[in-house]
């Protein structure tokens, strides 16, 4: 069997490329170095709980809003139902230091108008941090249908360069930014298009989907099934062959080829450059790629208590030490940075939230090794991990002293590792910051396109507009779009 | 540094960067269809001078338009001069 394309990698960023492809006709094979498609999305269960891993809210999922058209458009939207989180509060800032509360309430107007509310000198401010945030978003490819060029990142101002111009409140700057934590990069590194094209899409609405992560995962799976893709799961990717200096085909780890004209990576920038031939990128391309910064990984904490605090069946907790503590993501110590929380829904009732699961940043590469040469946990990982446990602990009880729970069990960064099959374990993949030029969807390689969360932006919908950028390279952005403006 | 040092550094970089052979590299030498670079090597050529020169670039239109290594010789010396000027 001869395909047209092969995809490499079976994230959110794959499965869209691949059905993009597929309902064109085009013969296609995904492959993915998991045991199942979509690893990082699906989530996990305990205890009868449902907690989701990588997925748990998105912006643009009203009906006709960006995201929900990307799903129309990849025959997903009816297999996903999308639940509003709480309208007067689907995020919760609460700050330590200075006290201080903010409720995200749903739509631009309403954000708005609390924003004048708690901030009623600022109000100047306010209107032109919406108001280029919009612009942001109508410039970026794909968000809009009339963009074309990705913006010049390298150019941007930073989110911070931005607050700065606008205002000298703290208070404010620190609500601005709080969103920062959903693309892992810094005020300061942030291109002011990237954090907008991200937070973008939440200020207008903030949905779940029922089912969590599974659903969407579930959903992608359903379509590539019923389009003919032939997916290889727990197989990776070893080598990209080449023939007359094009992709001629993929050599999977159990020894399998695969022959194809064309091929999308869109693993990790890093795991890339193993599976190509030395020779092919020049190394100028290689250093970069292979320098590329990573967004901070995570520590994880899950359970449930006889009491969770009111507010996490339908939104989520930004907790923060201090009004400094976005800028703090990449600590290598738990105690400054952010702290997210969000509620784990029981299987059998659907939404109430029966558990929770709380993220904490902290810098990459904090751990030794989990395992030993002979596979055994090592003991100094094992006692790291009994500190790190202790210190989540401490830090929730900060913000919600009544806390107690039934059960609870932690996630390091190596679970990131291991779990998302990322080299660093890093939340979000390479950083998207100024200062660094993060690859793009064309290579120097007839027949490979690059797409996957390291080219346009992280997040579902940053995964998902890769693949758009990726594909329109391959049958021409001019038709996608086209098409795209038919789903609304 | 002479002028001389820096075309120097600028070709050597570029040769160990992008695999050139030191010999094809004159200066009229035109960087895609005498060295085989094409625009998404641009990209690169632009770190590759920063971390050479340790200068950030920002100058996206003038890089656009470089077509020959004399291209490149003639913007680093001059941005090297004025920083230097300015210094
Ligand atoms: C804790 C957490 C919470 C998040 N919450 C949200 C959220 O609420 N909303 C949101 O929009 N986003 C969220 N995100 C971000 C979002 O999940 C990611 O940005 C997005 O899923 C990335 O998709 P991707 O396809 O680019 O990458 P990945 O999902 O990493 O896909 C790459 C795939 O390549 C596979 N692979 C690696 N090597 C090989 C090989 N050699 N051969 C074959 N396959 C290989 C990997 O196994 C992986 O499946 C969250 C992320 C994390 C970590």
């Amino acid at each position: 069997m001869n395909y047209d394309f092969a995809v490499i990698g079976g994230g959110i960023a794959g499965l869209t490329a691949a059905l993009i492809l597929a309902r064109r006709g085009l013969r296609v094979a995904l492959v993915e170095k998991g045991e199942r498609t979509a690893t990082l999305v699906r989530g996990f269960e305990r205890r009868g709980l449902r907690f989701d891993t990588g997925f748990h809210y998105a912006g643009g999922l009203a009906p006709g809003d960006i995201l929900d058209r990307f799903c129309q458009y990849l025959g997903i939207a009816e297999k996903l139902s999308p639940q509003p989180l709480n309208a007067d509060a689907y995020d919760t800032l609460r700050c330590l230091q200075p006290e201080f509360e903010f409720r995200f309430p749903s739509g631009r107007e309403p954000l708005r108008q609390r924003l004048h509310a708690t901030f009623p000198r600022e109000g100047g401010a306010i209107d032109a941090y919406l108001l280029e945030i919009d612009r942001a978003v109508a410039a970026f490819p794909y968000m809009s249908l009339e963009a074309a060029q990705p913006p010049e990142l390298a150019e941007s101002p930073t989110l911070q360069q931005v607050l700065d111009r606008l205002t000298g409140d703290r208070r404010l700057q620190m609500v601005l930014s709080i969103h920062t934590f959903l693309h892992g990069v810094a005020p300061a590194q942030i291109p002011f298009p990237l954090h907008a094209m991200v937070v973008g899409p939440y200020y207008r609405t903030a949905h779940t989907l029922q089912g969590g992560g599974a659903s969407l995962a579930d959903a992608f799976d359903g379509e590539l099934a019923r389009l003919g893709v032939d997916t290889f799961c727990g197989e990776g990717v070893e080598a990209i062959l080449l023939a007359s200096d094009r992709v001629s085909g993929l050599r999977l780890t159990g020894g399998r080829t695969l022959a194809c004209n064309g091929c999308i990576a869109t693993l990790h920038p890093r795991q890339l450059l193993d599976l190509v031939p030395d020779p092919v990128f020049r190394p100028a391309y290689r250093r970069r790629l292979h320098s590329l910064e990573e967004t901070p990984s995570a520590c994880f904490r899950f359970g449930a208590g006889p009491e969770p605090p009111s507010g996490l069946g339908d939104g989520n907790f930004f907790l923060l030490p201090t009004v400094e503590a976005c800028s703090r993501l990449e600590e290598m110590d738990l105690a400054p940075g952010p702290l997210y929380v969000t509620g784990a829904p029981s299987i059998k009732s659907g939404c109430q939230p029966g558990g929770y699961l709380s993220i904490f940043p902290i810098g990459t590469r904090m751990l030794g090794p989990a395992r030993k040469g002979d596979g055994r946990r090592d003991a100094a990982y094992t006692l790291e991990k009994g500190r790190l446990e202790q210190k989540m602990r401490d830090k929730m009880l900060l913000f919600f002293p009544q806390w107690g729970d039934d059960w609870s069990e932690a996630a390091t960064p190596h679970t990131l590792c291991d779990y998302g099959h990322s080299p660093a374990g890093s939340l979000y993949g390479v950083k998207h910051r100024v200062g660094q030029t993060n690859p793009q969807a064309r290579t120097r390689l007839p027949g490979l396109w690059l797409a996957g969360q390291a080219t346009a932006a992280p997040g579902v919908l940053g995964a998902i507009i890769s693949a758009f950028l990726a594909c329109g390279e391959i049958v021409g952005h001019e038709k996608l779009r086209q098409e795209l403006q038919a789903c609304r | 540094m002479t002028d001389q040092q820096i075309i120097e550094r600028i070709n050597t970089s570029l040769a160990e960067e992008f695999e050139l052979d030191l010999q094809d590299m004159t200066s009229e030498a035109n960087l895609f269809t005498d060295l085989g670079l094409d625009s998404l090597d641009l990209v690169d050529l632009v770190i590759v001078l920063e971390g050479a020169f340790g200068f950030k670039i920002r100058e996206q239109e003038t890089v656009r338009q470089i077509r020959t290594l004399e291209d490149i010789h003639r913007f680093v010396i001059d941005k090297k001069r004025s920083l230097e000027r300015t210094a």
